[in-house]
Order: structure tokens, then sequence, then C-alpha cells
């Protein structure tokens, strides 16, 4: 077969269509709203049928990329996961820091409005599972300045003594200990009285004075000791869950629940010195504000158009 | 003068344009993919007359350009593929070495494909298309020739009988 010479209505017609070519990209180019409205036009009409497209296709549609990636993808998937454990590592230790930096703020805010000095500590150990004594370990010791018999406290109040100090740690004493002791007096009318651990994040209050009247919610404070060791004064207790009533006991009893969650210990301070004035009720945690509870009154004044009308029987 | 072909290509075209826009460009292909309307059309092209390819060309080159993944003006594509098919028809017509050996067949397409995507980049450039790195730019060349030398026997048989259907009524 002979090649086609290309006769005049071929060169023509050729010449035609490569004008129409041009013709439509000028069209484009100069903005005319018609030409891209086509191609909007035809993108809106074709969205049905490539969403079903894309329906039918999708089980295999990364087939291939992934048969080639294979290896990658693995190797993508190992990394991932390794990430995925270091971001879990990195959240969980920040959600620590975040829950003992704000330990730490409260115990600062305890102690700088009643102006005394103290060191704050980290708890390295709460208690052993072979001791039967309630302690913690801190991580500061003498070298921070710790000394046996300091009081120790955290946001919320006491949390016990030091007992034993080694050069860069302590082992504290907490007040829910059984060998506990602590002179605390009552906020509210002064009475003063003996306050013991009882193997729990509450305590036994014993009054030296049985005249006193004792109330449920009662605040204790600390009563401090001589020199301020091994208690400052002025350190909020715990406060009454149950005032004994019985008028025939020697002395009144009461039950007490310790201010600080002693069983969630992060960061805690210990007071190295405290100010010559006492900051007496200062330190009392303020009590909650109830929310208040909006009350919806409606009031129905009864009409005549309300009133049940007699249904007509057949 | 060949409405009958003409109306029946385009509908052809048309069903090839479905398909690309449904099904082929969805499938995530390495190294790029294939236009199966490029393909056909160069295939169709190329067992035609210099004529007919021309307005083979322009049919496609419409479709193609109305696909709104494209990234052209509007008539790029359509240029492009009127010359494409235009010399291509020109340069195989009549050689029986090339059309009627079905290697030969893919491999011209193949290399034609490749030649009007360079025809298309450098038409491209002229209207400030960004193409990216030149590596880029040649893997997807080599991707694109690739996946066509690999589709081409595929498509073929089913060019070749669908133009035999519309220019010789199927005999």
């Amino acid at each position: 077969m002979a090649r086609p010479s290309g006769g005049n209505r071929g060169r023509l017609l050729l010449v035609m269509l490569i004008v129409s070519s041009l013709l439509l990209i000028t069209l484009d180019l100069r903005g005319v709203s018609v030409v891209s409205g086509i191609r909007n036009g035809v993108g809106t009409a074709l969205a049905p049928v490539e969403k079903v497209g894309n329906w039918v296709v999708s089980p295999f549609k990364n087939f291939f990329s992934d048969l080639i990636h294979l290896g990658r993808t693995r190797s993508t998937i190992n990394n991932l996961r390794e990430e995925n454990a270091k971001l879990r590592s990195d959240l969980i230790h920040a959600q620590n820091a975040q829950g003992q930096a704000k330990q730490l703020k409260a115990a600062l805010d305890l102690a700088g409005r009643a102006s005394w000095k103290t060191v704050s500590a980290k708890v390295l150990a709460q208690g052993s599972t072979i001791s039967f004594t309630h302690t913690i370990t801190i991580d500061q010791g003498s070298r921070a300045g710790v000394k046996p018999n300091l009081t120790v406290i955290n946001g919320s109040g006491l949390v016990g003594v030091v007992k034993t100090v080694f050069p860069n740690s302590s082992i504290v004493l907490l007040a829910s200990d059984p060998s506990f002791k602590i002179g605390v007096r009552v906020a509210r009318n002064q009475s003063i009285g003996i306050l013991s651990g009882q193997g729990s994040n509450s305590g036994v209050l014993e009054l030296l004075d049985n005249t006193a009247q004792l109330k449920k919610n009662d605040i204790l404070v600390s009563r401090g000791s001589a020199n301020n060791i091994p208690f400052v004064p002025g350190v909020p207790v715990g406060r009454i869950t149950k005032a004994s009533d019985s008028t025939n006991s020697v002395s009144q009893v009461a039950d007490v629940v310790f201010y600080a969650n002693l069983n969630a210990l992060g960061v805690v301070s210990v007071v190295l010195s405290a100010s010559e004035s006492n900051p007496g009720n200062a330190l009392i945690p303020k009590a909650p504000v109830p929310t208040p509870i909006p009350t919806v009154t409606i009031y129905a004044t009864p009409t005549d158009s309300a009133s049940p009308s007699p249904s007509k029987s057949k | 003068m060949w409405r009958r072909e003409v109306a029946l290509s385009t509908v052809t075209f048309g069903i090839l344009f479905l398909v690309q826009e449904a099904f082929v460009n969805q499938i995530h292909l390495p190294l790029g993919g294939f236009s199966l309307i490029l393909l056909a059309a160069l295939i169709w092209s190329s067992i035609s007359e210099p004529e007919i390819a021309g307005v083979t060309g322009f049919v496609a080159g419409l479709f193609m350009d109305l696909s709104p993944s494209t990234d052209g003006p509007f008539g790029q594509w359509t240029l492009v593929l009127v010359i494409s098919c235009f010399f291509i028809s020109y340069l195989g017509y009549g050689d029986d070495a090339l059309n009627s050996n079905p290697a030969g067949l893919i491999l011209m397409t193949s290399t034609a494909v490749i030649a009007t995507l360079v025809f298309y980049i450098l038409i491209g450039v002229l209207f400030g298309l960004t193409l990216g790195t030149p590596l880029n730019v040649i893997r997807s060349l080599f991707g694109f020739g690739l996946w066509s030398a690999l589709i081409a026997p595929l498509v073929v048989p089913v060019i070749s009988r669908a133009h035999a259907i519309v220019y010789s009524g199927g005999r």
C-alpha cells in the first residue's frame, strides 16, 4: 500500500483541526467561562461514575503499588510501631510530670502562704510490701538540708514527718502510720487533742478537753511543737467525719480523714524552717462552693378548653 | 464525509473516557500508569488514513481535555493529539512491516505514547506548565511507556476490532 501523499483536502482538514485546537486554547487562556464551565460540568457529571468506579476498584486499587512496596510497607509499619510505643511512653511521662508539677505548685503555694522555707522532693518509693509501717522514700536527704523530725507537707496539708535521713534520700513516716501521733487544734473552737494514724487515709482524734464539742466537718490544724520540731504550727491536717456523742467516755473521740491523699503522693515538701509567726487558720483550704442548681417552677392555670370532653359513643 | 464513522468513533472514545475516569484513574499504579484514550487513539490512528487519524485525534483530545484531572489549558490535548495521530498515521500507513505485525504495532504505539507525552510537555512548557524535577519527568515518561507497552497487547485486538466495525461494517 502506498503512503498517502496528503492531498489538499487532507492538509486543509489538518489545518482546520489545529486551528480549532488553538482557538480552544486561546479561549481557555483568555478566561472564557464557557470553556471552563464545560470541564466543571463534566467533573460534576462524572462524580457519581467515579464513586461507583472507586467502589468497584477499591479492593485492589493499591494492589500493584503495595506489591512493589511490600518490603518498604513492612519497614514503615515497624517504624510506626516503634514510634507509637515511644509516643505512649512520652505521654505517660508527660502526664506524670504534669501531675507532679501540679502537686509541687500546690505544696509551694501552701508553704509560701506560711512563709516557710521548704525543700521539694520527689517520692521515690511508697512503703514496702514486707513492712508494716506506712512510709515513703523521698529523693532529698541531708545534702539538701533535710534532718530527722521535720514536717513533711504537700499541697493539701500534712503528709508526715521525716524519720530517717540519708545523704541523698530520706524516709518519711506517713500520718496514716499507726505509730504516728500529732498534736492538733480544732479550728472552730481551738480545742486541742492528739491525732493518731489508723493504717489508712484516716485517723482518730482524742480530745484532751472533755467539755468541748466536736462536730462533723470540723477542721484540724497542727498545733506545733517546741522549736517547730517535729511539727510546725498551722498545717491543715484533716477534717472530722464522725464525732462520738458518748457522754460516758473519759475523752471525746472522732474519726478524721486526712486532707492529703497519702496513697497518691508524687511530690512533697519538707519544711526546713518556719517563720516566727504562727499562721493560725490561714492555711485551711477553702470549702468548695456548691454549684447552684437552677429550679424551674411551672404554674398551670386550668382553662375551659383544657378540660376533657366526653367522647362520643356509637 | 465519514459522518457515521466519526459518530461511532466518538461513541467509542466516550465509552473509553468513562472507563478511564471511573476505573483506570482509580488504580494506583507504580511509576504513573497509562491513558486508555491516548493508547486507543494512537492505535486507532496507526491503522487509519491520516485524515481519519487527525479527526480521531481531535475527538480523543477533546475527551482528554474534558477530564477534570487535566492540568493544561482546554485544547492542549486536542492540539497534541491531532498532530500526533496524524503523524503516526502518516508514518505508519502502508508500512505492512509495522501495521500488520502485532509486535510492531505495540512497539510503535508505545514509542508514540512517549513521543506524544514529550510533545505535550513541550507545548505545556510554552503555556507555563509546572513539571517538577527532570528526574520525575523522566521517571514518569518511562512509567507511561512501560505501562503502555504492557497494556497495548490487551488493547490492540479490541481497538482493531472496533475500528473494523466502524469503518468496514464489521466485514
